[in-house]
C-alpha cells in the first residue's frame, strides 16, 4: 500500500519521508499496520483510504490501496 | 523584583512629554505584562466611549513577563487600544524580536496617549527615549522605512516596529509589523497608531534577560531542555518542517478548509496551494523568532527574488487562496507581500475581499461599484488590485477598508449574511462547523472572531493522544468530540481560555505550550518561578489568565456590549455546501445552551454576560466593578 504521512507522521519514520510504500501480503487492519510501523495511532485525527474518510479502528487495507493519515491541527 | 524591568514608558504624543513609571511586585504578580497589563491600563485610563481614532485613545505595547527569556517561544508582546474595527477592547499579539529588544532596552511596556502634531517615530535605547520626526517616512512602504531608520540612527541591529500606509490611511484592519516579518495583524491596532501620527517605534538595548532573572541557571537549564524537546516533539518538528502552511491539506481532508467565503469546506484545487506546492514553488529557508528553536517562519522567493517580508502563513494562504476561490500560489505570495508592504491584516483583508466577491456574484454590487474590476471568486488579478485600493482607500477600496460589517451595512440587502465576522472582526481561516469550540471562541472572544482563544477541539478528542495527556495537569479530564457542545466541552473551553490568556499575559507563543505544542504546563510554571523567585501554583497562574479575560470583558460591557454580541454569523448555523461535513451546521439551540453553561463557569450573569461581584472579588478585580456601575 502507499502511505501518505500528513503533518507530523513523517517524524516517526527513518529519513522522514512524506510517503512510504508498505508491502502487504494479505489485507490487514490499518491500525495494526501503522502500529507495526511505529506510528502512534492515538495521534491520528483523520484517515483516508482511496479518497474516502474511514474509521481508523475498523478499516482493512489491501496492497493496492492508497492511505493518507493526518493529525489534529490547531491554530495557524 | 526579579524577572522584569518593571518599567513602563509613558509618552504623550501631543505634548512630547515622557515619563517612566516603576511597577510594584504585588501589582506585577496580578498583572504580569502582556494582555493582563494592557487590559489593566486600558480599563483604568481610557474613558468609556472614547472614539478609537481620537487622541484620547490609549495605545499600549506590553511585553509578557517572560518575553525575551532564553526559553523557546517566549517572544510575544501585545498591542492594545480601543479597536476601530470592533469598537471594543482591541488586542493583537506578535512574536519576532521587537519585544525582547524592548526588554533589553529597559522597558516592559510603552503607553501612548495624544496625537503628534506631525508624523513622528519613537527611538528607545537603553533606558532613554526620543521622539523624532517621520514626515520623510510617511507614505512609504515598510521595507524602505526600516532601512532609513536603521541608517539614520547608525545601527543595523535596531528592531523597528511600524505601520504602513494602511495604518496612515486609517484602514480599520491595518496592522503593525516588526522586522518586516512579524505582525500584530488583528483588530486595527495599526490604524490607531496611524491616528496618533506615530509611524514607528525603534528599539535597541544591551541588557540580558539573565541579569533580571531570580534563578538564571534554572531558566537556562529549562531553555536547554526545551531546545532539546523541540527536536524530540513530533508537533514541533512538523511546525519546523512545514510551518503553518502545512495545515492546508489536513483541513481540506477534514472538510474544514474555509472556501469561497465559508460556503464550502473543501477546495477542489487544494493541490495547487498545499504544502508540497508551497515548498516547490516558494520556499527558500526557515526562520525563527527570538531564541525559539521551533523556527516555524518561512522565507520565500517570488519570481526569483527573495522576499524581504517572509512567506505567507497558513492564515494568509487560506484567506487569499481557498476563501477567495483562488488556486494561484504565486498570486497568494504577492498578496502577502502587498499586505506586509502596506501593513494590512491579511486575514481581514482576504476575508473582506471574499465577502465582496460573494456580493458581486449575487449582483449586490456591480462593475460600476468596483471600479470596473470583475470581483469574482477565483479572480487573482482582481484580488491583488483590490488590496492596493484598500491600503490606499482608493475607489471601492475605500468602502472595503471599513471592514466587512460596515461595508455590508452600506451595500444593504442580504450583504449582511455574507459578512463573516463577529463584533466586526472577520473570522480567521478555521471552519467552526467541524470544531465547535473554535466557534465558541469566535463568538465569545472580546476582540471579535479570533482563532487563538482556546486550543482547537481535535487536540483533545482522543484520551490516548499526547496532546490530551499533556493537558491533564490543567484539569482536562474527559476527552470530547470536536462536534460537541456538551457541558464537559464547555469545561474544556473554560480551562483552556484561562490557560491561553495566561500565555498572552506572560509572553508565550501559541505554538509553544501544550496542548497545541510540547511545553508542559508544569514547565511554564517552572519558567515563571525561576524568573521571579515566586512560588506560584497552577491555580494562581490560571487566575492571571481569567483576570485578563475579565478585564477585557468589562471593557466591552462598559462600551455597551452584551450577550447578544457573543454570537456567530448566520451562515454557520446552516449546513456546509460540500465535503465530508456537507450539511453540517452548528446547532443553534445547543450553542445558546452551551453559552449559558460557559457563562456559568466563568461566573457571568446568563442574561447580561456581566461578571458577578463574587467572581470579580475572587479574581482581585473588585475595583473594576465600579466601571460597569455595579457599586
Ligand atoms: S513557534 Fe514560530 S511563531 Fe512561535 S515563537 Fe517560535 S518561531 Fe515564532
Amino acid at each position: 500500500m502507499k502511505l501518505h504521512l500528513g503533518g507530523q507522521f513523517s517524524f516517526y519514520i527513518p529519513g522522514h519521508p512524506h510517503q512510504v510504500d508498505v508491502p502487504l501480503e494479505k489485507p490487514s487492519r490499518l491500525s495494526e499496520i501503522l502500529t507495526r510501523l511505529g506510528i502512534p495511532v492515538a495521534e491520528i485525527n483523520l484517515a483516508v483510504v482511496n479518497g474516502e474518510l474511514v474509521e481508523l479502528q475498523s478499516a482493512v487495507i489491501s496492497q493496492q490501496d492508497e492511505v493518507k493519515i493526518y493529525p489534529p491541527v490547531s491554530g495557524g | 523584583m526579579y524577572g522584569t524591568t518593571a518599567k513602563v514608558l509613558r509618552v504623550n504624543l501631543t505634548t512630547g512629554a515622557m515619563a517612566i513609571e516603576t511597577l510594584s511586585e504585588d501589582f506585577y504578580r496580578l498583572y504580569p505584562g502582556g494582555k493582563a497589563l494592557a487590559g489593566y491600563i486600558l480599563l483604568k485610563e481610557l474613558p468609556a466611549h472614547t472614539e478609537p481614532f481620537a487622541p484620547e485613545n490609549v495605545l499600549v505595547m506590553a511585553n509578557g513577563l517572560l518575553t525575551g527569556a532564553p526559553v523557546s517561544t517566549a517572544t510575544r508582546y501585545v498591542v492594545s487600544a480601543r479597536s476601530p474595527l470592533t469598537n471594543g477592547y482591541g488586542e493583537s499579539e506578535a512574536g519576532g524580536f521587537w519585544g525582547p529588544e524592548l526588554k533589553m532596552a529597559g522597558f516592559e511596556a510603552i503607553v501612548f496617549t495624544g496625537r503628534a502634531p506631525q508624523p513622528v517615530y519613537l527611538w528607545v535605547h537603553d533606558g532613554q527615549a526620543e521622539i523624532r520626526p517621520a514626515a520623510h517616512l510617511w507614505g512609504q512602504e515598510t521595507a524602505p522605512v526600516q532601512e532609513t531608520i536603521r541608517a539614520e540612527l547608525g545601527d543595523d541591529k535596531i528592531r523597528v516596529l511600524q505601520i504602513g500606509i494602511a495604518g496612515e490611511n486609517l484602514v480599520r484592519y491595518a496592522g503593525i509589523t516588526n522586522d518586516l516579518r512579524h505582525f500584530n495583524g488583528r483588530n486595527g491596532m495599526g490604524a490607531v497608531m496611524g491616528s496618533k501620527n506615530l509611524r514607528a517605534v525603534a528599539v535597541r538595548g544591551s541588557q540580558r534577560y539573565q541579569t533580571l532573572a531570580y534563578d538564571s541557571e534554572a531558566l537556562m537549564a529549562l531553555g536547554r531542555k526545551l531546545a532539546k524537546g523541540v527536536r524530540e516533539s513530533p508537533q514541533a518538528w512538523d511546525l519546523q518542517q512545514r510551518g503553518t502552511p502545512g495545515l492546508v491539506e489536513a483541513l481540506n481532508t477534514g472538510g474544514i478548509l474555509p472556501t469561497r467565503n465559508f460556503r464550502q469546506g473543501t477546495f477542489e484545487n487544494v493541490d495547487d496551494v498545499k504544502w508540497e506546492a508551497y515548498e516547490k514553488q516558494l520556499l527558500t529557508a526557515r526562520r525563527s523568532c527570538y531564541a525559539c528553536a521551533i523556527r516555524c517562519k518561512r522565507e520565500v522567493a517570488i519570481d526569483g527574488q527573495v522576499s524581504v517580508y517572509g512567506g505567507p502563513e497558513y492564515e494568509t494562504v487560506g484567506a487569499f487562496g481557498p476563501d477567495c476561490g483562488i488556486n494561484d500560489l504565486h498570486a497568494i505570495a504577492k498578496a502577502n507581500e502587498l499586505c506586509n508592504a502596506f501593513m494590512l491584516d491579511s486575514i481581514s483583508t482576504g476575508a473582506t475581499i471574499a465577502f465582496a466577491m460573494e456580493c458581486f456574484e449575487h449582483g449586490l454590487i456591480g462593475l460600476d461599484d468596483t471600479d470596473g474590476i470583475e470581483l469574482r471568486f477565483g479572480n487573482a488579478e482582481a484580488m491583488l488590485q483590490m488590496i492596493v485600493r484598500i491600503a490606499r482607500r482608493q475607489g471601492f477600496g475605500d468602502l472595503l477598508a471599513e471592514g466587512s460589517r460596515r461595508a455590508a451595512e452600506k451595500i444593504g440587502g442580504e450583504a449582511k449574511f455574507f459578512a463573516m465576522q463577529v463584533k466586526g472582526q472577520e473570522l480567521a481561516m478555521h471552519e467552526p462547523r467541524g470544531k465547535y469550540n473554535v466557534g465558541m471562541g469566535y463568538a465569545i472572544s472580546e476582540i471579535g472572531a479570533d482563532h487563538l482563544v482556546v486550543a482547537h477541539d481535535p487536540t483533545l478528542a482522543n484520551p490516548d493522544s499526547l496532546t490530551f495527556k499533556n493537558a491533564r495537569s490543567l484539569g482536562i479530564a474527559v476527552a470530547q468530540p470536536p462536534r460537541s457542545l456538551s457541558d464537559e466541552k464547555m469545561n474544556h473551553f473554560y480551562i483552556l481560555e484561562r490557560w491561553n490568556s495566561l500565555e498572552k499575559a506572560i509572553g508565550y507563543c501559541f505554538f509553544g505550550p501544550a496542548p497545541r505544542s510540547f511545553i508542559l504546563p508544569e514547565e511554564v510554571l517552572v519558567s515563571i518561578n525561576a524568573a521571579t523567585g515566586w512560588d506560584m501554583t497552577m491555580e494562581e497562574a490560571l487566575q492571571i489568565g481569567e483576570r485578563a479575560t475579565n478585564m477585557a470583558r468589562i471593557f466591552n460591557l462598559r462600551e455597551g456590549f452584551s450577550r447578544k454580541d457573543d454570537t456567530l454569523p448566520e451562515r454557520l448555523f446552516q449546513g456546509l455546501e460540500n465535503g465530508p461535513l456537507q450539511g453540517n451546521a452548528i446547532p443553534r439551540d445547543e450553542f445558546e445552551h452551551a453559552l449559558t453553561v460557559l457563562y456559568g463557569l466563568k461566573g457571568w450573569d446568563p442574561e447580561t454576560g456581566q461578571p458577578t461581584q463574587e467572581r470579580l472579588e475572587a479574581l482581585s478585580l473588585g475595583w473594576a466593578a465600579d466601571s460597569i456601575g455595579m457599586r
